[in-house]
């Protein structure tokens, strides 16, 4: 038995957002160390690794949402919970845009509901919350340290950086165990919003097509594979218990932050492919350059990411390629498309409220 | 005054949490300047200013909850709402700390319900939300501008901190017409929260006690009489016609903290009275002083406090005064502080 093993055989251990795109890699974790997982599901997704890799059977799966505050208690109790992570979350920039306040109750709703059916419970020993990147806002001084200031300005920015006030709020005012991870952009296998840079550009290049670059390609991001996460989310929860750790936030990267041409670049290149990304150049609001220093990570918990971008980014074209490659793949893909539009959606709600000073 | 009579006759206003001590002066003076007045209230008590001025027989009266998505929607399409106050909030420290979840829900809940709304709504042309000077948190330097990052630690606090993120986000996204109000403690005539330190104070001498503070009285705060508080909201709404004032956050300060010792001498000394304060000197982990810089709303909106604190306590202590002639002050009052 490792260490990792130690510390959760047979833990009764709650995931929110269980089935969406990190849920099910860190059960997956958690099941292979021997923990009792119990999984809160809101919507089931076909198409979820949470159900094609049958992990719906292999936990104790309870259907229901973060809003509902008494499901949440009983949960606690019912199943004597020790650990909670709390991943669930509308997690998509452009729906956020298009529905600000079934963002808003999602993500901090969902928020204060989980923590205070924390306190009120007792003998939860550990609570990781995920917050974002993006919980930060624009900020010009580079890379983000834990220090910078939580100013989100749009949507789904804000939401993350009110999660996260409210989850460090939880600490100081009464001693709950929490942390908070701010990771960039996951990728990996089973990430089916093709709108995302990563899934899109492997998508396109599977069909033969030239990958399309929405903005001018320039804006820096991280981005980080989705095991190298799940190792942040596992080693940060075995450490709550030191004094140095509990109430604190986190940043999880791989310390070397892309522009969009250069993974595009990556992933061509890795994928033996000449085509070449077309430029669309639209104008957007996005901010420019934005990427976290992982240095409090490595310092205090000694952590770091394993697999780093290209050993991640093999794996995960590896997986889209037999993914496309199997039957039901028709249906996903016309379903995803489906979400690509944001950005129109959000200038035609700015062009309606510009009417406004007309009225 | 011609100006502000230009500027609001004929409006139609919307204001949240009514009755309270702000909300109530805030509509007197909406009223002298011919606004129409819309009211949401939800706590009565004949005891609050909104009543005992008859404020109610002035202005439309809607009973409810901002909590109501459905009733706000109603409210700010039935009488066509131009500008709306968002003042209702769980103001009280101690309250949210013993029950987060209902600051929350009321703080920010309520916040995102009128935000959204007034989105939905284009004919509302001016939202401004109240946040807090607490919104800020806790920094290390003591001078706060518009600047400092809002990281509140306790619930009341992060509830502001909230409040004022997600309203600027409405302006950064959908160029929403807010702006947000960041104002020290306001104390005057008719707050009924007597347990906060100046009508505490007041009280406390009124019914012959020792006022009791808590801490070492050494943590100073700012103090604005509450005329002072409804000129800047209403200065504020009147700038926004200008689109650089609009998306901006404000601090309203006198600039002038004082300690709590120096406020408890000043009403001592206004009311003449030898009763000596009890420092039972518990110890506090709030920071001692902080200072709200309100230069960004004397050089943008041409702002500034006209009552001296003790002008604005000597009218307190006066209404307290008669407010407690037809009956005693009864309960043990608990400072705030």
């Amino acid at each position: 038995m490792n260490e990792r093993n130690k510390i959760w055989n047979s833990k009764n251990v709650l995931v929110t957002g269980a089935a969406g795109f990190l849920g099910p890699w860190l059960i997956k974790e958690l099941l292979k160390n021997n923990a009792s997982v119990i999984a809160l599901v809101r919507d089931q997704t076909p198409n979820s690794l949470f159900f094609t890799d049958k992990i719906n059977k292999q936990v104790s799966v309870v259907y229901g949402d973060l809003l509902n505050f008494n499901l949440i208690q009983k949960i606690l109790a019912q199943f004597n919970i020790d650990s909670v992570f709390h991943l669930g979350a509308q997690a998509i920039v452009g729906t956020a845009n298009r529905s600000p306040l079934s963002t808003f109750k999602s993500n901090i709703e969902g928020t204060w509901n989980l923590l205070e059916a924390c306190r009120l419970s007792s003998g939860i020993k550990r609570i990781v919350v995920a917050s974002s990147d993006k919980a930060y806002g624009e900020n010009k001084n580079l890379p983000y340290t834990e220090e910078a200031p939580l100013q989100g300005r749009h949507p789904y920015d804000v939401s993350k950086s009110c999660t996260d006030l409210i989850s460090q709020s939880y600490y100081h005012t009464y001693n709950l165990p929490v942390c908070i991870t701010r990771c960039g952009n996951f990728f990996g296998s089973g990430d089916l919003h093709f709108n995302r840079i990563i899934p899109g550009t492997i998508k396109s290049i599977l069909e033969n097509k030239r990958p399309i670059i929405r903005s001018n390609g320039l804006f820096v991001r991280d981005y980080i594979y989705v095991k190298d996460v799940v190792d942040a989310y596992l080693t940060l929860a075995e450490n709550i218990h030191r004094k140095e750790i509990v109430g604190q936030c986190f940043n999880f990267s791989t310390d070397k932050p892309f522009n969009v041409i250069k993974v595009v670049e990556k992933i061509t290149h890795l994928m033996n492919s000449n085509l070449q990304p077309i430029i669309e150049n639209e104008v957007s609001n996005e901010i420019p350059e934005q990427h976290l220093s992982s240095q409090k990570a490595h310092r205090l918990l000694n952590w770091n990411a394993q697999y780093g971008i290209s050993k991640g980014l093999e794996e995960t074209i590896e997986w889209y390629k037999q993914f496309f490659n199997h039957e039901n793949t028709k249906f996903v893909i016309k379903k995803s498309y489906e979400f690509s539009d944001n950005n129109l959606l959000l200038k035609n709600i700015t062009t309606q409220n510009k009417k406004r000073e007309s009225l | 005054m011609a100006t502000r009579f230009k500027n609001w006759a004929g409006k139609t206003v919307f204001i949240t949490g009514a009755t309270g001590f702000l909300g109530s002066w805030l509509i007197k003076e909406l009223i002298k300047n011919n606004a129409n007045v819309v009211a949401l209230v939800q706590k009565v008590s004949s005891e609050f200013l909104f009543y005992t001025d008859k404020l109610d027989k002035k202005c439309t009266v809607i009973f409810g909850s901002f909590l109501d998505f459905d009733l706000l929607q109603r409210t700010i399409n039935e009488f066509n709402v131009n500008t709306v106050f968002h003042l209702g909030a769980q103001t009280i420290v101690g309250t949210a700390n013993k029950s987060p979840l209902s600051t929350f829900e009321t703080n920010i809940k309520g916040t995102w319900n009128i935000l959204e709304n007034c989105r939905l709504s284009p004919w509302v042309k001016k939202i401004i939300i109240a946040s807090s000077d607490r919104a800020y948190g806790e920094h290390k330097s003591f001078s706060y501008t518009e600047e400092t990052p809002m990281q509140g630690r306790y619930p009341y606090d992060v509830s502001k901190s909230c409040v004022d993120l997600l309203s600027q986000s409405y302006y950064h996204t959908y160029n929403l017409p807010v702006c947000v109000t960041r104002c020290v403690n306001l104390f005057g005539e008719g707050d009924q929260h007597l347990n906060r330190i100046i009508p505490g104070t007041i009280t406390s001498v009124l019914s012959g006690q020792q006022p009791v503070i808590r801490s070492n009285g050494l943590l100073t705060r700012d103090y604005m009489y509450i005329k002072d508080a409804v000129n800047a909201y209403l200065t504020l709404a009147e700038n926004m016609d200008d689109k650089k004032i609009i998306g901006q956050c404000f601090n309203f300060s006198t600039g002038n903290p004082l300690s709590v010792l120096e406020i408890v001498e000043k009403i001592l000394v206004l009311m003449k009275t030898n009763i000596k304060p009890i420092i039972e000197n518990k110890a506090s982990n709030e920071a001692t002083e902080r200072y709200i810089s309100s230069k960004k709303a004397h050089s943008l909106l041409n702002w500034k406090t006209k009552y001296k604190i003790d002008e604005g306590l000597q009218k307190t202590i006066e209404w307290y005064k008669s407010f407690f002639s037809t009956k005693k002050p009864t309960k043990r009052l608990e400072q705030r502080i």
